[in-house]
């Protein structure tokens, strides 16, 4: 029996980085999420932080990078992966990331750190259409971050407690700077901290379904990106669809949607590998 | 590395320009970079442009410190950041001026001129100066938004120029020369049609300017338009050019894709934008801005006729179905992949993405666009982080297809 073929994904964003491990067998027909893991930069260096996410994804593997992996794929700041095969821009990683967690998605909405984009996509995950965020922060992961250290909150608590939410009230949707003194004002007013999250939420909701608009986006949705694990957001999303009559777009989640660019960089790298290889292997079947 | 040989002598003409400014040999008029300097020129004014003083305080960066200072004045932080910028350098008595030519600071003005072709801000902007100086002031409004240009709209902003001539002749102490006048045309014509080969020259597949190029490059057509030097540096340029493209030299020898640039230029960050695209294979090869100093129409033996009808019709002053003829025009000859429309806070009439054109000109013409929020003085309304990744996601889409190996 062949041996698997092996690929990672690395995906280095503003905060975070993320690397996947993916299994192919060895005709490239299968492929299979064999592991994952997230590293937060904080104050380090980021090729640092890449060096030691893969190595500690390879160790628990028993892997040996030059030995063992046959494409390494960045996506997101790729000049911080030093050791990697190729690299693929962001919103191609994440459209066929969506499409790993969903496969019938039509369209992905990638909900990361400094900005949402909605990516029309078709069945192979080739983007054909998008629409991003403009250019405030206050559509993004980072502002939620900001306000839930304001708040006092480990980020990861954010979606579970705006599920406690019976009265929320929207803070400011165009500019991070006039949302966070809004918090502040909410704050001082005495709104339960659920209120205020699930508002903060609400607001980033209102720019997605307004992107969803523009885009035309056409169901099943698949939310995925570092935001796409925030169930309040999720909740807001879904309430927001259908207040604004979008009950056809269904939107589906996945608990490891943070890897939706790490895994979409892998699976990427897994099919320019084995292109590679038929291509070469149809060289050598050619008279000389 | 690229380089473009002309520019050594672009510094000199300009340098020289400045300084000529100042010798106190000629009256100076001020006049609107899209406004009559050819009248002005024939009456032997030395020709002083504000918005060129506006483009250098943004590509210095020396807009953020004077901007607050109009402000101070009542100028809204949100108009116009060459109107802004340039009237709180004034008060600070602070130019890039001093520092770049060793010049005093902008030139007092004997007479100032202004178009609104381009925006009425110009108006407020040069008011502000004549009532500081205490000096003649004369203003052109033409017909705006247009479709197509009449005759009778010509016949109007003819009159308007005619209105001039008293005003110029009782400033500069001479009688209005028609044959002065034709000969000012004729030089501004033939530098004009030099400057508009130079832009097509990036037509090549290598192309030899690039749009950020092209804004430095642009000094001479909109300072000294109507002088032998002009037209003599742009046959100097366009020779290189031409020689560039015969040979295959362009500053992106084998561009992946190629991009128009709609609107006002970022000043501040002319060379990171260069960068950017750049290093995505992208070549922004075409421009509405540098195209705005394209008067083809001039004619010396009809001058009032046809700089009137040239200064009405400039892409700024059109209507949008005259200016998406003008951008498929534009796309088909550049050979264009995507277009990329800067959004600029304060530059309300040269920003064309906020009542939906580029989707309707993406649906007429196929050709991809984008949108980027900035300015073309103010940076605080610039996000860098956020602008490279939108134009990175733009230009990763226009070569999508380009991963199925």
């Amino acid at each position: 029996m062949q041996e698997n073929i092996y690929t990672m994904g690395v995906d280095v964003g503003g905060s975070y980085v993320k690397a996947v491990l993916m299994a192919y067998d060895y005709e490239g027909d299968n492929h299979r999420l064999l592991d994952k893991q997230t590293e937060k930069i904080r104050k380090r260096n980021p090729r640092e932080v890449v060096d030691e996410t893969v190595e500690m994804v390879l160790n628990r593997n028993h892997l040996n990078y030059e030995r063992d992996i046959s494409y390494l794929a960045s996506t997101g700041e790729g000049e911080m992966v030093v050791r990697k095969t190729g690299h693929f821009y962001s919103m191609t990683s994440h459209a066929r990331g969506g499409i790993f967690f969903a496969t019938e998605a039509k369209t992905v909405v990638d909900m990361g750190g400094l900005y949402v984009r909605a990516i029309k996509v078709d069945p192979r995950g080739k983007v054909l259409d998008y629409k991003m965020t403009g250019q405030c922060a206050s559509g993004s992961g980072q502002f939620i971050e900001n306000i839930s250290r304001y708040l006092g909150l480990a980020v990861e608590e954010v979606g579970e407690i705006s599920l406690k939410a019976d009265n929320p009230e929207v803070p400011s949707g165009i500019c991070a700077v006039l949302a966070e003194t809004d918090v502040i004002n909410l704050v001082s007013k005495g709104l339960s901290t659920p209120n205020i999250v699930k508002g903060i939420n609400i607001s980033i909701a209102q720019r997605v379904i307004k992107l969803l608009g523009s885009l035309r986006a056409e169901p099943p949705v698949v939310l995925v990106g570092g935001m796409g694990m925030n169930v309040g957001m999720i909740q807001a999303i879904r309430e927001l669809a259908a207040e604004n009559k979008k009950n056809n777009l269904e939107f589906a989640t996945h608990p490891d949607a943070i890897y939706s660019g790490a895994i979409g960089a892998a699976l990427w790298g897994g099919f320019r590998y084995f292109k590679l290889k038929e291509k070469n292997a149809a060289a050598v079947l050619q008279p000389a | 590395m690229y380089k473009i040989k002309a520019t050594e002598r672009m510094k000199e003409i300009m340098g020289a320009y400045f300084r000529s400014l100042e010798s106190g040999e000629k009256k100076v008029a001020w006049c609107t970079s899209v406004g009559p300097a050819e009248l002005l020129r024939s009456f032997g004014f030395e020709v002083y442009f504000p918005e060129n003083h506006g483009a250098l305080l943004g590509a210095t960066r020396a807009a953020m410190d004077c901007i607050p200072e109009a402000v101070k004045c009542g100028y809204s932080g949100h108009v116009c950041s060459y109107t802004t910028a340039d009237i709180g350098a004034f008060l600070k008595k602070n130019s890039p001026l001093q520092t770049h030519y060793g010049m005093a600071g902008a030139p007092k003005p004997d007479l100032i001129a202004y178009n609104t072709n381009q925006c009425r801000e110009v108006e407020d902007w040069f008011h502000f100066y004549a009532d500081h100086f205490g000096c003649p002031i004369v203003g052109i409004h033409p017909p705006r938004h247009l479709d197509e240009v009449s005759d009778d709209e010509v016949a109007l902003v003819v009159r308007q120029f005619q209105k001039m001539v008293p005003v110029c002749e009782q400033v500069s102490g001479h009688k209005f020369d028609p044959g002065r006048f034709r000969e000012v045309v004729r030089l501004s014509k033939e530098a004009t049609l030099l400057w508009q080969k130079v832009l097509k020259t990036s037509t090549a597949a290598a192309p030899p300017l690039s749009f950020f190029d092209g804004t430095i490059h642009m000094g001479p057509i909109v300072v000294l338009r109507g002088t032998q030097v002009a037209k003599d540096y742009y046959a100097l340029l366009l020779h290189e050019l031409e020689e560039n493209a015969r040979n295959g030299i362009g500053f992106l020898p084998q561009p992946r894709t190629r991009i128009f640039w709609e609107g006002m230029p970022i000043w501040g960050k002319l060379r990171m934008m260069s960068d950017l695209f750049a290093a995505n294979g992208a070549a922004v090869v075409a421009s509405t801005y540098c195209s705005s100093w394209v008067f083809d129409q001039f004619d010396e033996d009809d001058p009032w006729y046809s700089t009137a009808r040239a200064y009405t019709e400039i892409f700024i002053n059109r209507s949008e179905k005259a200016k998406m003829a003008m951008l498929t025009d534009w796309f088909g000859e550049y050979h264009i992949d995507g277009i990329v429309y800067h959004d600029s806070k304060t530059c309300f009439n040269n920003s064309n993405a906020r009542f939906g054109m580029p989707q309707r000109l993406r649906e007429r013409t196929g050709v991809p666009a984008l949108v980027i929020e900035g300015d073309l003085c103010d940076l605080r309304f610039f996000s860098e982080g956020q602008s490279i990744t939108k134009i990175e996601t733009f230009l990763e889409q226009l070569e999508a297809n380009k991963i199925y190996v």
